[in-house]
């Protein structure tokens, strides 16, 4: 057993050695970011992996942003440096660190996922001298019960945001039974909330929650569980679920019969450039983003966008270009000096953008976008799918009409708490019930 | 350590590189090279964050602790036979609890470290319990599934785990908050946990665990508890990659469900492939490159993944014994048989063309 001897003396020396290093004191510590030379922003956006082509959309629209508007702002050159975390929180904190401790980024933005989202939030809450701009993370929490301030939604949603309106929406159509079909992750539970609370409030009953894990391949055994005798059916699936959800919905003699709304994600550009065939033609759903709406800042965008890529941007792509917009009309009101972080922050918190291909667009006191909803129907136009807006719900809070402090007292949506009992009456709604008084 | 206690015609993995191995024949000075090797690593690994930016402390620091997981497959693995695929399940069973315990649970980070290990230790011994009595590909399976189950609870069971979402905000202890204290406290675990394992390998219960590999049927003859061995190798090798799951955590302040998925699992026994199966260094070696490869490479190159399967292949097909392995047959051998005048090469090289032979 000598070797094993020798190996432990080796190890206490190792030890005393290190001990002795830690004394010494820290190894010089660069940090990137200043007064004057180029503004370095890292990008974290998933090119890779599961939900690759969402990122790529997300880069995609970064980079048009500053190829249309030049990339110097009040003076100063923004270098972009792009990282992919391929859907990974944990590679997303490496990504991010990577690009502040590499590439001397002050300024981060992304990630796609929930999941890298807090992950993400989490590593800038623990350095607040950098800023995070979150413009696709639309985790409810990130801008409610855990809010990182410097972690800020420019461009941004929340999850539940677009989908208030819907559930009022729904009842005024005349829904009172209705089935919804939900991804299962967080996600799916937030949006599906969103939906429930504002439709039981007004009476409406939800006879069935289903939820349907993320890769769900047949959705055939999901749609066989609706009841034939239900008004409506709310649905939101994600990424490569949507196409197989409408296509599994016309298959099945769904459409056009039985009611549908949907929420944004569903029935988005990255779904509807692959389908080829009028699964989705003429379908419903409520989203932030509407390609076909009719602005200069949304027919610019899309125009622009098509001339670079060759096709009509998704949501991705026009929350990045936002966040951009965001960014440089900050660094310009700072006239090229955002070294002040706490200031940096303050002034992206206070902008309102008076139109951006969402819409208009500001933040509330909590962080949370303040944004159109719009009510969409699918429409081909020029061989192409687009969502065209029916509906404007301007300015929407990311409480709805509900009061705020009742609102965040009360639990984020998740799969047990869907807001369906909540609120018990009129004394929870900040302004306009609207209840039609048959609870 | 004498040479004499594996069989020279094994096709197995090899053991440890005979470090310090009396080489007969050769000048005194030949058996210190490896120490002197070994040494210059561990000054090396100290004075690492002095040499590098911050972003290679970190890349550093997940080596250490990639590499004490791919050690605790290795223990199990190259030493006992028991190829697993569900051991990052065990690291997550301890970086799990340890985040539950200091978040939700609000216990300091001390007692919950130990509490942590504690849940890994009675879940590794479960999980052996049910694991042990199978072999060769049903062993594998049963770790799968055991994996899988811990990734099950991890994103169903919302309430607990965080779901999808993880935990946020584990604690580093106090004294390590910085990247390169905290890299020293990585170091310094991982070297007490490394000793350790080395240790058990030499140590009795560790010959009769190569045993188990080489000849499972026989040893119950030779009056040896053969489950019972396989379940504490199991148990132990579950606590080391615990001990790894517990710096993961505090490292990334973050615990998700992708770090107890089967791939990370699959990943954890790549590195122990990559090094070389049944050799101490060579986990550090296959978790820095597959380390590497993955967050620097990544930068520069779209198609890390493929570029991490090629390496793997290459490895496998020309270096069946790992980066290590191959560095001892192809470098170390021929260093020893030039100084002792070629008949005598050293017994790991003896051993490794009988291996070569059998393959």
């Amino acid at each position: 057993m000598s070797n094993a001897i020798r190996l432990l003396a080796a190890t206490v020396v190792a030890g005393a050695l290190a001990a002795g290093a830690v004394a010494c004191g820290a190894p010089n510590d660069s940090e990137g970011g200043g007064k004057s030379g180029p503004l370095k922003v890292g990008l974290i956006f998933p090119t890779s992996g599961n939900v690759a082509a969402s990122g790529t959309d997300m880069l995609h629209g970064w980079q048009l942003y500053w190829k249309v508007n030049g990339d110097t702002v009040a003076g100063r050159k923004v270098e972009s440096t792009h990282e992919d975390d391929a859907g990974d929180p944990t590679t997303a904190l490496t990504k991010a660190r990577k690009l502040v401790e590499q590439n001397g980024a002050t300024t981060l933005a992304g990630p796609l996922l929930a999941s890298s989202g807090y992950a993400v939030a989490d590593y800038l809450k623990s350095n607040p001298n950098l800023v995070g701009l979150n413009p696709v993370a639309s985790s409810d929490d990130l801008s409610q019960r855990k809010r990182v301030d410097n972690y800020i939604k420019t461009g941004g949603w929340n999850s539940s945001s677009p989908v208030h309106p819907a559930g009022e929406w729904a009842y005024q159509q005349g829904w009172r039974n209705v089935v919804t079909l939900c991804q299962d992750y967080a996600f799916g539970y937030e949006s599906c909330g969103g939906f429930v609370n504002t439709f039981t409030d007004h009476g409406g009953k939800v006879v069935k929650q289903l939820y349907a894990p993320l890769g769900t391949s047949d959705y055939t055994s999901y749609l066989a569980q609706i009841p034939k005798d239900v008004d409506g059916v709310f649905v939101t699936t994600v990424g490569a679920d949507s196409p197989r959800f409408l296509r599994a919905w016309k298959q099945l003699g769904f459409k056009g019969k039985v009611p549908l709304i949907t929420n944004e994600t569903t029935i988005e550009q990255s779904t509807l450039r692959g389908m080829h065939g009028d699964e989705a033609l003429g379908l419903q759903s409520f989203g932030h983003y509407a390609e076909a709406r009719e602005s200069p800042a949304t027919t610019r965008f899309v125009s622009e966008f098509k001339k670079a890529y060759g096709q009509i941007p998704s949501y991705y792509s026009c929350a990045t270009y936002t966040a951009a917009q965001w960014f440089a009309e900050a660094v310009k009101q700072l006239d090229g000096d955002i070294s002040d972080t706490d200031k940096f922050r303050a002034t992206l918190q206070r902008i309102q953008l008076k139109d951006t291909c969402f819409g208009p667009m500001r933040l509330d006191d909590h962080g949370g976008a303040v944004a159109n909803s719009y009510l969409r129907k699918v429409e081909r136009r020029d061989g192409a799918l687009v969502n065209v807006p029916e509906k404007t719900y301007p300015q929407l809070s990311q409480f709805w009409r509900y009061k705020p402090e009742d609102f965040l007292a009360q639990p984020v949506y998740t799969r047990k708490y869907q807001g369906a009992d909540w609120p018990k009456s009129c004394a929870s709604y900040a302004s306009d019930c609207g209840l039609e008084g048959s609870r | 350590m004498s040479t004499s206690a594996s069989t020279p015609e094994t096709a197995a993995p090899r053991d440890e590189e005979g470090a310090g191995a009396p080489v007969h024949g050769a000048p005194p000075w030949l058996g210190r090279v490896k120490w002197l090797v070994l040494a210059g690593i561990v000054v090396l690994a100290l004075a690492w964050p002095y040499l590098v930016s911050s972003f290679y402390v970190g890349m550093g620091t997940q080596a250490l602790f990639y590499g004490l997981f791919a050690l605790s497959i290795n223990l199990l693995a190259g030493y006992g036979g028991m190829v697993t695929l569900g051991q990052a399940g065990l690291l997550g069973t301890a970086g799990y609890a340890l985040a539950i315990l200091t978040t939700s649970a609000g216990l300091p980070l001390g007692p919950a470290m130990v509490a942590a290990l504690g849940v890994c230790a009675v879940v590794s011994a479960f999980f052996g319990l049910l694991a042990v009595r199978a072999r060769g590909t049903y062993f594998v399976m049963i770790t799968l599934a055991e994996g899988m189950i811990i990734w099950g609870i991890a994103v169903r069971w919302q309430s607990l785990t965080g779901g999808d979402n993880g935990i946020t905000s584990v604690p580093r202890p106090a004294f390590a908050l910085e990247y390169w204290q905290y890299y020293y406290f990585v170091l310094a675990v991982v070297a007490v946990c490394t000793l350790l394992i080395g240790l058990l390998v030499r140590s009795p219960f560790g010959l009769t665990l190569r045993g188990i590999r080489e000849a499972e049927d026989r040893l119950p003859s030779l009056g040896y508890n053969v489950g019972l061995h396989k379940l504490v190798a199991f148990t132990v090798s579950g606590v080391f990659a615990g001990v790894a799951g517990l710096l993961l955590a505090m490292y990334n302040n973050f615990f998700g469900p992708s770090q107890v998925f089967f791939l990370a699992s699959a990943e954890g026994l790549l590195m122990s492939i990559l090094g070389g199966v049944g050799t101490m260094t060579g986990a550090f070696v296959g978790a820095s490159v597959v380390v590497y490869v993955k967050q620097f490479v990544s930068s520069y190159v779209d198609r890390w993944m493929t570029l991490l399967g090629v390496v793997f292949v290459l490895v496998v097909v020309l270096a069946p014994d790992g980066l290590v392995g191959a560095w001892i047959r192809v470098v170390w051998s021929r260093v020893v048989r030039r100084v002792t005048g070629s008949g005598r090469a050293s017994a790991p090289a003896v051993r490794n063309e009988g291996g070569k032979e059998a393959t």
